[in-house]
């Protein structure tokens, strides 16, 4: 999956499963401050982007990578990197 | 009237958060959907024997454990009298053509399991240790730590017991015999449960195992008068249909299935969070959540079959025997547990046993189950599983042949109905390494979840749920300091 198929599949959980209005759903927005989501929603987050890209989160793992997530494009970026990890993992 | 909290079920899990609030001075109210509290401990007759539906036994009631402690700062210590089970075996565990007795005591555990595996001798002992430290690191499991300990989660590592015992390096049959036995006692094989639960679970059944005289009745008995003594109100017979949420996502009550309206300033639901989903109204949470509540995924269910039996096998008496699944074999793929007779059989003349089977899928549709219970497939399936029970009871001890009836069955749908658990699922939502774990804490202002699905299965898991929602209202460090002074 390409960085744009990525970008448009996560925007499309924010608007319809964080009720986000599209246009402020820019790369750099930030998630806490201008997109309103606290500590609860990123959790629910977490297991949308599960769901929609087939990945399992470790917590001992992941959980450093989820923390320092700030903007729309970190998600891409971590999303990004999950995907790269399964595709080396033995099927 | 409004009420400061409203608890939805009444389960161990509502009745132990209803009381500690009450008990600190909240004018608190409990509603149930069935017309009795507690469908999962209350006990019920048949044939002559008593037949408990969801509670046979427990760690934690030794002094100082858990539930112990639990049930003195709830001041129902006097009305609580734990029978001990058999010390040198509470649970008798066969797989294939081996047999593990139990006994209670972790060092004891580690002996058994020594002389049971010795080839992994080195993993048995790093298994006992790391469910000790575990333990050691747990409030309720240890009542020497501190309030602020409860946002310790180191321990809490996402590592599955198959894992764990891999790395310890032990062998399969010793891996398999752990797995199947934890899974019977919280819902979860090997390869999902992670290790601390297992830990915490099993370490409390073999710190102490026991059981009550009058089963699940003598829970029920003992929180119903100590509700009532601190003027808790109990709506039994209508469920909850609604939640009211005001503008700022803050509730405001619940509104019952009769039209109802109970006012509060606070909720905590015990009942399985999948069943919120039609609870909760538009625009109160994010659809994201409602999402994650739909999938959430299940523990399995169990078919209880409850027998009269005219002799009970001596070492039945007080131990509990589990017929597991040979990892090999093709047949009983399913785990068989005789629960000892000890309760069924306590004030009555006639003497019982129950034995409850794994069922993971029942082949009837819930809407068949729905529309007529008596429809013919259903009678059928519930006898077909029952004899099926039976017979694999007989192959265990044959001597009973011809010395057994049956006074009743439980299917995963008749645990369904009175609890409301989807699919009658034995536990609730799955803990899992797969599986975020659900918060207490919603993103409604003054409305949690509690229980079984959010904390830990079990009576002792659904008791400590209760406490710490409960705390979570009305201050942690209070609470937990006051629940510690009721340790000795
Ligand atoms: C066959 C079986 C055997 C078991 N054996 C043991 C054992 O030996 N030892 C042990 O520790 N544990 C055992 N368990 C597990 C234990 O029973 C549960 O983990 C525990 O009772 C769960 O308590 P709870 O309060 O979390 O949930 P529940 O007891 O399920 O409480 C939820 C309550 O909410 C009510 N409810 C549902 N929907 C509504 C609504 N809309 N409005 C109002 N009320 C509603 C339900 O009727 C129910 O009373 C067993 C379970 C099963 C099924």
């Amino acid at each position: 999956m390409t960085e744009q198929e990525i970008a448009e599949r996560v925007k499309k959980i924010m608007v319809e499963e964080f009720e986000l209005k599209e246009e402020i759903l820019v790369p750099t927005a930030s998630l806490y401050d201008e997109l309103g989501l606290d500590s609860l929603d990123s959790v629910d987050l977490v297991v949308a982007l599960e769901r929609e890209f087939s990945f399992k989160v470790v917590r001992n793992l992941d959980e450093e990578k989820i923390r320092a997530i700030r903007q729309l494009k970190d998600i891409h970026e971590f999303i990004m990197e999950k995907q790269k990890a399964m595709q080396g993992e033995p099927k | 009237m409004k009420y400061d909290t409203v608890v939805i079920g009444s389960g161990i899990t509502g009745l132990t958060a209803a009381l500690v609030l009450a008990q600190r001075g909240q004018r608190v109210a409990i509603v149930e959907k069935n017309r009795f509290a507690a469908p999962l401990l209350r006990r019920f007759r048949r044939g002559g024997v008593w037949c408990d539906p969801g509670f046979h036994y427990s760690g934690g009631f030794e002094p100082g454990g858990a539930l112990s402690v639990i049930f003195r700062y709830l001041r129902m210590g006097d009305s609580i009298r734990p029978v001990p089970m058999n010390a040198d075996g509470f649970d008798i565990l066969r797989m294939g053509d081996m047999e593990v007795s139990i006994p209670v005591g972790l060092d004891r555990v580690e002996d058994a399991l020594r002389a049971a595996f010795p080839q992994s001798e080195k993993a048995v002992r790093g298994y006992i240790e790391k469910v000790n430290a575990i333990m050691s690191l747990t409030p309720f499991l240890s009542f020497d730590l501190d309030y602020r300990d409860f946002s310790n989660n180191q321990h809490m590592i996402d590592e599955s017991l198959d894992s764990f015992l891999d790395g310890l390096g032990a062998e399969k049959n010793l891996k398999e015999l752990l797995g199947q036995y934890g899974q019977f006692l919280y819902g979860v094989p090997g390869n999902e449960v992670p290790f601390y639960i297992h830990a915490l679970i099993m370490g409390s059944f073999y710190r102490s195992s026991q059981t009550l005289a009058n089963g699940g009745d003598e829970l029920v008995d003992a929180f119903l008068h100590r509700l009532d003594q601190e003027g808790v109100v109990m709506f039994c017979g209508s469920p909850v249909a609604g939640i009211e949420v005001d503008n700022n996502r803050t509730i405001t009550g619940v509104k019952l299935g009769n039209g109802e309206m109970l006012e509060c300033g606070s909720c905590i639901s015990t009942i399985h969070p999948g069943l919120l989903v039609d609870l909760l109204p538009g625009g109160a949470v994010r659809p994201a959540f409602l999402s994650r509540l739909r999938g959430l995924e299940n523990t399995e269910a169990a078919f209880a079959t409850y027998l009269e039996v005219d002799d009970v096998p001596a070492r039945l008496n007080d131990a509990n025997f589990y017929r597991m699944r040979h990892p090999e074999a093709l047949t009983h793929n399913s785990i068989l547990a005789i629960m000892m007779a000890g309760s069924m059989s306590h004030g009555s003349r006639k003497k019982g046993l129950c034995v409850l089977k794994e069922s993971p899928n029942s082949p009837i549709s819930k809407e068949l189950y729905g529309t007529s219970r008596r429809a013919s497939e259903y009678v059928e399936y519930k006898e077909m599983e029952t004899a099926n029970t039976v017979e694999r009871l007989l192959e265990c001890y044959p001597e009973m042949r011809g010395k057994i009836r049956v006074a009743d069955s439980a299917t995963p749908h008749t645990y369904e109905r009175y609890t409301g658990t989807p699919g009658g699922s034995m536990y609730g939502v799955k803990h899992s390494v797969n599986q975020i774990k659900l918060n207490s804490m919603t993103s409604i202002r003054g409305f949690y979840l509690a229980g079984q699905s959010i904390l830990m299965p079990g009576i002792m898991g659904g008791a400590v749920s209760g406490v710490v929602t409960a705390a979570n209202i009305i201050g942690l460090e209070t609470v937990w300091n006051e629940v510690k002074q009721w340790r000795q």
